[in-house]
């Protein structure tokens, strides 16, 4: 389909703009931090709309990418950018959009500094959008690889105590992982030329160093990937950051990982390959059930959503190592309310966190008297869990129906994984809830009816989500 | 007349939620109460109207996964609902009148819900449905207790049981590629991991209908209100969990050891429940574990042939109800006290109450035995029965601890025993020579067998530790917790803090210290330059001669 207004450009940039208007926006006495949360709200759902545009503009029954946008790059050598989308990149940027709007709607009343905040964050969106958009090789690693600029600076801001060290990993373990991916994308270049993403099975295994491209190309995404022994330091970045946007970044950060695997995945793959995905399978059942145990056991709650999130990325990675078509496709749904359920939940620990700060006292019983608060953090925990309240339980059956049958062995411990997750999430939602003598005394402060207006419309969405999740599938 | 019954529900239970709770909230219990009436009574008029029709909606029309949304009008399915509508009604009318409940609008529209999920839940044809009607009483199963004790552990089971079907289920579609209730005997035929299935699903079933071991969380419903643990008895789960063994019952043929395995574990969870209802001295561990008892019975009687849940059920909810009202009176007569051990002797103070529990015994019994049973079945009914004569006689015989309270009220009592006198005259039970063997041997264990040894048994300090859960501490919490400190320490801190990235910040160190020193201005420095130089030339060269 063509794209006169070249409008995937567009949605890169309203991010990209906004955040030079925030750059620029006056903070007053009277209202501090304040202006720069707006215009960044209003450019994140100014971009929305756009998207909303896209999604009328693309043919939902095609699995294929559409709206290409080809801008030439380099004349010596030849190298173009291209823009294009599906369903799977449309449904991912949106859920993007939606948990950085939920970050920024939730620390918009904080009296701290926040220009910063915003900046990188609309940076990284804009960076995030463009990954997603990106439709060739080059363009594909360039916002791979530009959306760790702006995280890195947030976490350099806002990481906590001990900042130090994990920005170390955070930069050891990705200057890896980037340098062994540009061997793939060189490797690439030379022998089958400035390559989109919908050719990608044009490179063979056995020619032109093809193993050698698929390990690099598979090595540079695991390594964004929570998996073990990558896990490790995005645990230690990400589980001590109390700011809800910098968290959901630093957890987004996977997501480009999962989803280089499910562009790039190959039509085929020989018989004396894929015969060392068992040790995938290994590795990744191993880490979910060494990180659901570890989450079971923190008192921390930001750990309990982190191991949450750890296991359903292992899970999907998995998903994709089963090679089906279909779960690919499945995976690519999932990730849709997998992304706003954790966003969501983590936008209302931080608020609680927040809360418990500043009125100086435990978080125990803090739900009891915030009624509003109460009703969206079960809401989400249940759907967290698994139940039939959001997509994620009809597509994660299908996934885990695959994984059941393709191996017994890894499925039962990657069931067991999610259940130790999920009672991690269920204790946590039930120590906000005990009785205490905090809820008595009415210490807790609830949710605003803005937030909570906001918030009912997440749930809808997820609800709307349950009742029609597989979207764009086409009737075969 | 079920889909109708299905849209006014939802209707009445949305108006519900809408008000909020204030100071005249039993006035609107009272119009909840006259909504639920006027709907069971045009359900009930209008039962067989449209029997055969099926509502069903193309949920999910995709290849992938095919599933329908679908609400059946049987004859089955309508037997079963008038029952649940009437005991809706039941229900709303104890919560309204017969309870000190704030919210007791909260709890009738949890009821309605729930009456919205069973409708769910019997008219399932495939898996979605199924397990989307069951969590349905997960989550009213988690907002009915208003104590997080008890909260905490019916949510924790029934999620369990959840996953656990999530899983068995996930097995299945896997292999058949089907969603389909009706292509479930492929499976059996043609399945793999079939004991793991039929295990999950025990497990499951064993979770929601209370079995032995996996019944801890009904037990800890003694802390909230009776009128609570009447609506999760009767009303959520536990029933939901027969309509799934008998949705469920062609994958328990799959694997062999459930013909072994359930038969036996209802008979002990019988045995125990029954047991417990004995020798337990607490009032309402007395009532749930009479209840469980019912529950295990049934289930075992659902194994052997799952088409009769539809009679089944009825006889079930009805006795159910039966035993609630029972206990209500024996709490009314009892109250503040709720220990067994310090009653007795109450029937002076308390003749109204005492003659409308032996009234409710006495029907109970007519209404059990009009069901056509074996003999393993009249064996249970009848320890049933002489349990519940025995609670009888605790509470109300011997000598009183302390003056008794005021009787249950005319007003309220009448309902009461015109059920029971309907009851007995409408099955004609006094022409069933069982009905009175069955009255006469109790009475006569009631007069003759004495109460106190079941007391004293009672007190001993079995029945005050909570064994269940520390059998699940010990055997799972602990553990669990202690393999993830482990994992945590072993291989995080040592083999990934202090290993790895020690290791490579000491190289990286190491390397610019090194090359730090380079930089200095020393001769030595000049000749090590001139020396590595020299090297890599060296190598270079020789390289280039050997190619």
């Amino acid at each position: 389909m063509s794209n006169p207004f070249a409008i995937l450009s567009l949605i890169i940039c309203i991010p990209f703009f906004g955040m030079l208007f925030v750059l620029t926006a006056k903070e007053d006495e009277t209202s501090p931090n304040c202006n720069s949360s707006n215009v960044a709200i209003f450019a994140v759902i100014a971009n929305l709309i756009m998207i909303w545009r896209v999604f009328m503009l693309i043919d939902e029954k095609q699995l294929k990418l559409q709206l290409f946008e080809k801008f030439n790059w380099l004349e010596v050598p030849e190298i173009n950018l291209v823009f294009a989308v599906d369903n799977l990149s449309l449904l991912m940027i949106l859920a993007i959009h939606l948990v950085i709007l939920m970050g920024i709607i939730f620390i918009r009343s904080k009296s701290e500094p926040q220009k910063s905040l915003m900046v990188f964050s609309l940076l990284f969106l804009s960076m995030s959008t463009g990954l997603f958009v990106a439709a060739d090789i080059f363009s594909f690693f360039i916002f791979f690889e530009a959306m760790l600029l702006p995280l890195f600076m947030l976490m350099g801001m806002y990481g906590g105590l001990k900042k130090t060290e994990r920005l170390g990993g955070f930069f050891i373990y990705n200057l890896i992982g980037v340098l062994i991916l540009f061997i793939g994308i060189l490797l690439i270049y030379k022998y089958y030329g400035s390559l989109t993403l919908d050719k990608s099975s044009k490179i063979l295994w056995k020619k032109n160093y093809g193993w050698l491209i698929w390990s690099c190309l598979a090595f540079g995404f695991i390594s964004r990937i929570p998996i073990w022994p990558f896990h490790y330091w995005i645990s230690s970045a990400t589980s001590k950051v109390h700011n809800p946007l910098v968290f959901i970044a630093s957890s987004v950060l996977p997501l480009s990982g999962i989803y280089g695997l499910l562009r790039f995945w190959p039509k085929y793959i020989p018989i004396d390959i894929s015969q060392y995905f068992v040790w995938v399978y290994v590795i990744g059942t191993v880490t979910m059930l060494f990180i659901s145990l570890i989450g079971f056991i923190h008192r921390n709650s930001q750990y309990k959503i982190f191991s949450f999130i750890t296991v359903y990325y292992v899970m999907y990675l998995l998903g994709i190592f089963s090679q089906d078509k279909l779960i690919l496709l499945n995976i690519g749904y999932a990730l849709f309310s997998f992304l706003i359920v954790f966003g969501a939940l983590e936008v209302l620990s931080a608020y609680i966190y927040q809360q418990e700060q500043n009125i100086n006292s435990g978080s125990e019983g803090f739900l009891c008297r915030a009624k509003r608060l109460s009703l969206v953090y079960s809401f989400l925990t249940f759907a967290a869990v698994g139940f039939p309240i959001s997509a994620m339980f009809t597509n994660n059956f299908l996934i885990l129906s695959q994984l059941l049958s393709s191996n017994i062995q890894m499925g039962v411990i990657l069931m067991l994984a999610c259940i130790i997750a999920s009672a991690a999430l269920i204790s946590e939602m039930f120590r906000l809830k005990t009785d205490t003598k905090e809820c008595k005394l009415g210490k807790s402060e609830d949710l605003s009816v803005g937030k909570f207006i906001f918030m009912l419309f997440i749930v809808f969405m997820l609800l709307m989500s349950f009742v029609h999740p597989l979207w764009f599938v086409i009737n075969e | 007349m079920v889909l109708q019954l299905f849209i006014s529900l939802i209707l009445l239970a949305s108006l519900t939620l809408l008000i909020t709770q204030g100071r005249r909230r039993r006035i609107w219990s009272v119009i909840l109460l006259g909504g639920v009436a006027f709907i069971s009574y045009l359900f009930i008029d209008n039962l067989n109207q449209s029997v055969g029709t099926n509502f069903i909606y193309q949920w999910l029309p995709h290849n992938i996964l095919k599933a329908e949304f679908s609400i059946s009008s049987t004859i089955g399915i309508q037997q079963m609902l008038v029952p649940l509508v009437l005991l809706l009604g039941g229900l709303v009318y104890l919560n309204t009148f017969f309870s000190d409940e704030h919210h007791s609008l909260h709890l009738n529209t949890l009821l309605i819900l729930s009456l919205v999920g069973f409708i769910l839940l019997l008219s399932s044809h495939d898996f979605l449905q199924l397990m989307f009607a069951s969590c349905i009483f997960s989550l009213i199963s988690f907002y009915l207790p208003d104590l997080m004790l008890s909260k905490k552990s019916i949510m924790l089971f029934n999620f369990l049981a959840e996953m656990s079907m999530f899983m068995a289920l996930a097995i299945v579609y896997g292999k058949i590629d089907s969603v389909n209730l009706v292509d479930l005997h492929k499976f059996v035929n043609n399945g793999w991991h079939k004991d793991l299935v039929t295990f999950l699903l025990i497990f499951a079933i064993g979770c929601k209908c209370g079995l032995f071991l996996l019944n801890g969380h009904y037990f800890n419903l003694k802390y909230v209100s009776i009128n609570r643990i009447a609506d999760i008895i009767i009303f959520t789960s536990p029933l939901s969990g027969l309509i799934l063994l008998a949705k469920l019952r062609p994958l328990f043929d799959a694997s062999e050891f459930s013909s072994y395995v359930i038969p036996y574990w209802c008979g002990l969870s019988i045995i125990i429940n029954l047991g417990i209802s004995l020798f337990n001295n607490d009032l309402r561990i007395k009532l749930i574990s009479t209840s469980l008892s019912l529950y295990s019975c049934a289930s075992m009687i659902i194994y052997n042939d799952s088409l009769k849940l539809y009679s089944l059920i009825p006889i079930v909810l009805i006795s159910l109800f039966l035993v609630i009202l029972f206990f209500i009176v024996i709490e009314n007569s009892a109250q503040p006290e709720t220990t067994v051990f310090r009653l007795g002797g109450l029937w002076r103070s308390n003749k109204l109450d005492f003659s409308l529990a032996i009234v409710l015994v006495i029907s109970l019994s007519s209404w059990l035995l009009q069901y056509p049973t074996n003999l393993i079945t009249k064996i249970f009914i009848a320890f049933f029965i002489v349990s519940i004569f025995m609670i009888v006689k605790m509470v109300y015989w011997g000598t009183s601890a302390k003056e008794g309270t005021a009787n249950i009220g005319l007003l309220y009592s009448l309902p009461i025993v015109c059920i029971c006198l309907f009851l007995i005259y409408y099955l004609k039970s006094w022409t069933n020579i069982d009905f009175y063997k069955l009255n006469l041997v109790s009475l006569a264990l009631f007069i003759f067998i004495p109460h106190k040894i079941f007391i004293k048994i009672g007190t001993s300090s079995i029945w005050r530790n909570d064994v269940l859960t520390k059998f699940y501490e010990i055997l799972i919490v602990y553990p669990l917790k202690f393999l993830g400190r482990i994992l945590w320490l072993a291989f995080d801190v040592v083999v990934i803090e202090r290993s790895i990235i020690g290791s490579i910040s000491m190289v990286t160190s190491s390397i610019v210290s090194g090359l730090h020193k380079l930089q200095e201005v020393r001769w030595i420095n000049f000749l090590l330059g001139l020396i590595l130089g020299l090297i890599l030339l060296t190598a270079y060269l020789g390289a280039y001669v050997y190619e």
